[in-house]
Formats: structure tokens, C-alpha cells, sequence
């Protein structure tokens, strides 16, 4: 009997990749996330902007930097975090390391097929904005959104694999996630206008990782600049990124409980 | 050269020793059963094997290669068999052929894959995905990809708890097939009828111990006369009784 070499990273990483980008597209509750949310945000929100990231020479641009600010957490916590949680219980992570694959590539395959489909989530929201609203940012604003829609996306992934680490199974995991949202959805303004919020309290929900996102891509979309107070957000923004990565990814356990 | 050596094996838990200094081999062309009661720590065993968990204390080798040492290494040269559907539900069978073909550094084209469901008696079921297979169809499924890279040592974890007798007997007809292609086996089994069935040696593991290993007729014959297995004999002592007894003298020991 020979022994057989061990595959290259990069042949077992594309076959991972690959498959991800299937589940992902056939992923039900994913689409959801990924079409729906942002949409209808996009469609429905233009009287819940926040009161404080209101403008008034193009207000239909922070709205769409709501929608995709909400798209891409959402997705982090459904799309992302859920689906996790739920193919740990069915063993699909046990099942795919008995293959030669290092085990980091499990989890980086699926955050690369997700971090894309942020992306395109993203690029949905600006054409529905052009054809609903005739608004599009001008070429300096949409580079600096890349960026924004980039880092976001990893800070809505690095939530979400926080919240699969911290939880023995896939139900409590989505129960955390659907608090998750409610809260989202509360530091974003949209029940609430934070202006009506105690000082403390607003300090205290413009450090959050989704207040950080929403600030820096309103201000990409709406003012096509950044100015001191937005470098120091866009750092906060991958200080949370780092902390909410290790504790997820050195916490996880490849099997539920 | 051995399929599989396990030296000396320990696995512990907190609070818990599951294997304790178990050594056995499975040589080329072997089928080797693991049989014992539940929580007697046959799914550590394999566990440890597949790389899944590192070993307390021991060697494993599989084709010579350590698994402590070279886990990517070894895991090339086995296939896997787990207890649960553990596949991807959204995607089509011919997409897990070719998943997990491209893990093993194998590119299947959609007919590629399609060929090998076809001769592996799934053929029509190759757009459909794994929760609309029958039991002994997933199985089926289950050992296609254990055998895509065709590995020197199958790992197989109960492979045949909740299948109907007709669908474990065509398993049982698989897995015979694989003895023929020279390919060794490593089974884990509640079932006594199918470990004597299938096995040229059987080893008995209870509470973490491997208290025997021969082959399923030395082992009635071993034990036939023995004090200890005649008050589970009803007529002439069967592997069942001589299982039952070992178990038995294991606990009241422990």
C-alpha cells in the first residue's frame, strides 16, 4: 500500500469555496437577508432615517446607507451566523475534517463566500437606489463606501461567528441573533430617534460596531469625504472587528453539545 | 506494511478516562470490528483516529504515519464513514461528489460524478439532495465518498444502525467488496451478528478497555468452556453469549 500526498491548501480551498457559493445562493433564509431587508428599507425607510444622519441636500443616500448597514449585519447574523450554528449540529463540520483540509479553511471559505455576498448585496441596494430614486455617489463616495461596505461586512461576519462560538446550539444561537437584530435595529434609530436618548446613552451606541458602519457610510455617501473623526471611527470600527474575531474564532467548537 | 497500528491508546475527558491503553492493528485487506456497549468508547477510538482528537497518551499510525504528527497526512489515506448524515443539505448529490472529490485533490466533472452514482446504484438520485434518499441510500452515498480517493483504511461508525435488514444486507455486500479490492476496514458496530458477519477479527472493547481481539470463531472457541459464558448460553455457546459475559465480567471488575 502507497500512501497518498495531502492535497495543496489552495486545490481543498477552492473546492470549499465553491461549494459555499452553491449553498449560499440555494440558502432560503439567506436570500431573505441578503434581498429583502435592505430593500424594503430602501423602499419603506425614508421617514425612520435617523433624525441626527438626516441631510437635506440628498436624503435618499443615507437611506441607503441604512439599508446596506442593516443588509450587512443582518446577514452577518443570519446568513453567517445561523447557517453555522445550524450545520455544526448536523455534524457537516465533523464530516468535512476528516478530510485533509486545514481547519481554518472551513471557516475562511464560508466568510469569503459571505463577505461576497455582502458586496453584492450592497451593489443590489445602489442600482435599486438609481432606479427607484435616480440617486447614485459620486466616484469618490463609492470608493470610499467600498471601503466602509468592506470592513462592515467583516465586523457583521466577526458578530456572527461571536455569537455561534458563544452558543451550545444552533436555536439558541438564532434566539440571540433575533435579540441581536432588535438591537440593531434600535442603535440604528429605527424605532427610536437616538436624539431622544440620554447624552451617556448615545456616547455609549456611536462606539457600537453598527453606529461606527452607519456613521462612516453615511458620511462616504452623503459628504464624499472623511474627516479626522472618521479615521478614528474606521479604527474603532476594526478594533471591535479584531476583539469579536479571536473570541470567535478561539472560542468556537467544532461540534454542538 | 500495516493499514492501521493504535499503541498504548488513552483518551481522557475531564473527570472521565475514555480509552485506556488499548493496542490493536488492522493489517492490508482486513476487516477488524470494534464492538461494545454504548459509552464503552469505540466513537473515541475512531475519533482519534479520523484526527478529530488528539490522543491523552499513545500512538496511532495509519500506514505507517503518525496521526499526532501528520494529521493532514493521514487523513488523505482514510475514508470516513460517521454515524449521522453529516452532508451538506443544499447541495445535489453530484455537488458532494465533487466537493468532496476536490478535498482529496480529485477534480470530478458533473459527469464525472454522475458516472460514479450511476455505478453506485444512484444514478437517478443525482440532482436530488441528501434528505430525499432512502436509509440505505444515504449509506450507499455515504460510502461512495468514503472511497472516492480510494483509501487504504475505511472507517466505519455503526454503519448500519437504522437500516431495514434488506438494506443491510446489501450493505454488508458492499462493504465484503471492499476486502476484495485489498482495502482495509475499521468497524464499529453494536450489531454481533453483523461484526461475526463481516469480520476477520473482532475486537471487544468495554469502558475504554479491549479485553479481547481474535477472530470470530476463535473467539467462541476460546471461550466455550469458560464458566464465565455458560450462564448466558442457551445450547451452544454463540459470539453473542461469549460478548455478553466479557461485558458482564468487565463491569463487575470496574
Amino acid at each position: 500500500m502507497q500512501a497518498r500526498t495531502a492535497p495543496s491548501a489552495g486545490v481543498t480551498f477552492w473546492a470549499l469555496v465553491r461549494a459555499e457559493r452553491i449553498a449560499y445562493g440555494r440558502g432560503a433564509r439567506t436570500l431573505v437577508w441578503t434581498a429583502l431587508v435592505p430593500v424594503c428599507i430602501l423602499v419603506l425607510g425614508e421617514l425612520e432615517v435617523p433624525q441626527g444622519l438626516r441631510h437635506t441636500s440628498a436624503p435618499t443616500l443615507e437611506i441607503v446607507a441604512l439599508a446596506i448597514t442593516t443588509g450587512a449585519f443582518a446577514l452577518g447574523l443570519f446568513g453567517y451566523g445561523s447557517t453555522l450554528a445550524n450545520h455544526r449540529d448536523r455534524g457537516i463540520f465533523q464530516r468535512l475534517r476528516c478530510a485533509p483540509v486545514p481547519s481554518w479553511q472551513l471557516l475562511g471559505a464560508r466568510s469569503v463566500v459571505q463577505l461576497l455576498g455582502v458586496v453584492v448585496q450592497s451593489l443590489a441596494v445602489f442600482m435599486v437606489a438609481r432606479v427607484a430614486y435616480g440617486v447614485a455617489p459620486g466616484g469618490k463616495g463609492a470608493l470610499l463606501a467600498s471601503v466602509v461596505i468592506v470592513a462592515s461586512g467583516i465586523a457583521a461576519l466577526a458578530i456572527g461567528q461571536v455569537v455561534v462560538a458563544l452558543s451550545r446550539s444552533a436555536s439558541t444561537a438564532t434566539a440571540v441573533s433575533r435579540l441581536l437584530l432588535v438591537v440593531l435595529f434600535l442603535l440604528e434609530g429605527v424605532f427610536v430617534a437616538t436624539q431622544s436618548w440620554p447624552v451617556w446613552l448615545q456616547q455609549v451606541a456611536d462606539g457600537t460596531p453598527v453606529r461606527l458602519s452607519l456613521n462612516l457610510l453615511t458620511d462616504a455617501l452623503v459628504h464624499q469625504r472623511w474627516d479626522p473623526s472618521d479615521l478614528r471611527d474606521l479604527s474603532g470600527l476594526l478594533v471591535w472587528t479584531a476583539i469579536l474575531g479571536y473570541i470567535g474564532v478561539t472560542r468556537f467548537r467544532w461540534e454542538s453539545e | 506494511m500495516r493499514a492501521l497500528e493504535v499503541d498504548s491508546l488513552e483518551v481522557r475527558y475531564p473527570g472521565k478516562v475514555a480509552v485506556h491503553n488499548v493496542h490493536f492493528t488492522v493489517g492490508p485487506g482486513e476487516i477488524f470490528s470494534l464492538i461494545g456497549p454504548n459509552g464503552a468508547g469505540k466513537t473515541s477510538t475512531l475519533a482519534v483516529i479520523e484526527g478529530l482528537r488528539r490522543p491523552s497518551s499513545g500512538t496511532v499510525r495509519v500506514l505507517g504515519i503518525d496521526v499526532s504528527v501528520e494529521p493532514r497526512r493521514v487523513r488523505a489515506q482514510i475514508g470516513v464513514q460517521l454515524q449521522a448524515q453529516s452532508f451538506q443539505p443544499e447541495l445535489t448529490l453530484t455537488e458532494l461528489l465533487q466537493l468532496y472529490g476536490g478535498l482529496y485533490g480529485i477534480r470530478l466533472t458533473a459527469a464525472d460524478a454522475r458516472a460514479r452514482l450511476e455505478a453506485a446504484g444512484l444514478g437517478p438520485q443525482y440532482s436530488n439532495r441528501v434528505r430525499q434518499l432512502s436509509g440505505g441510500q444515504s449509506q450507499r452515498l455515504s460510502l461512495l465518498i468514503a472511497n472516492l480517493h480510494a483509501p487504504a483504511l475505511l472507517l466505519l461508525d455503526e454503519p448500519t444502525t437504522g437500516l431495514d435488514p434488506q438494506a443491510r444486507r446489501e450493505f454488508w455486500h458492499l462493504i465484503g467488496t471492499q476486502r476484495a479490492q485489498g482495502r482495509s476496514v475499521l468497524l464499529t458496530t453494536h450489531s454481533i451478528e453483523e461484526a461475526a458477519a463481516l469480520s476477520d477479527r473482532i475486537g471487544i472493547l468495554v469502558r475504554g478497555h479491549l479485553v479481547a481481539v481474535e477472530s470470530p470463531d476463535e473467539l467462541v472457541r476460546r471461550y466455550a468452556q469458560d464458566s464465565r459464558v455458560m450462564p448466558f448460553a442457551h445450547g451452544a455457546v454463540t459470539l453473542e453469549d461469549v460478548f455478553l459475559a466479557l461485558c458482564a465480567q468487565r463491569e463487575v471488575s470496574a
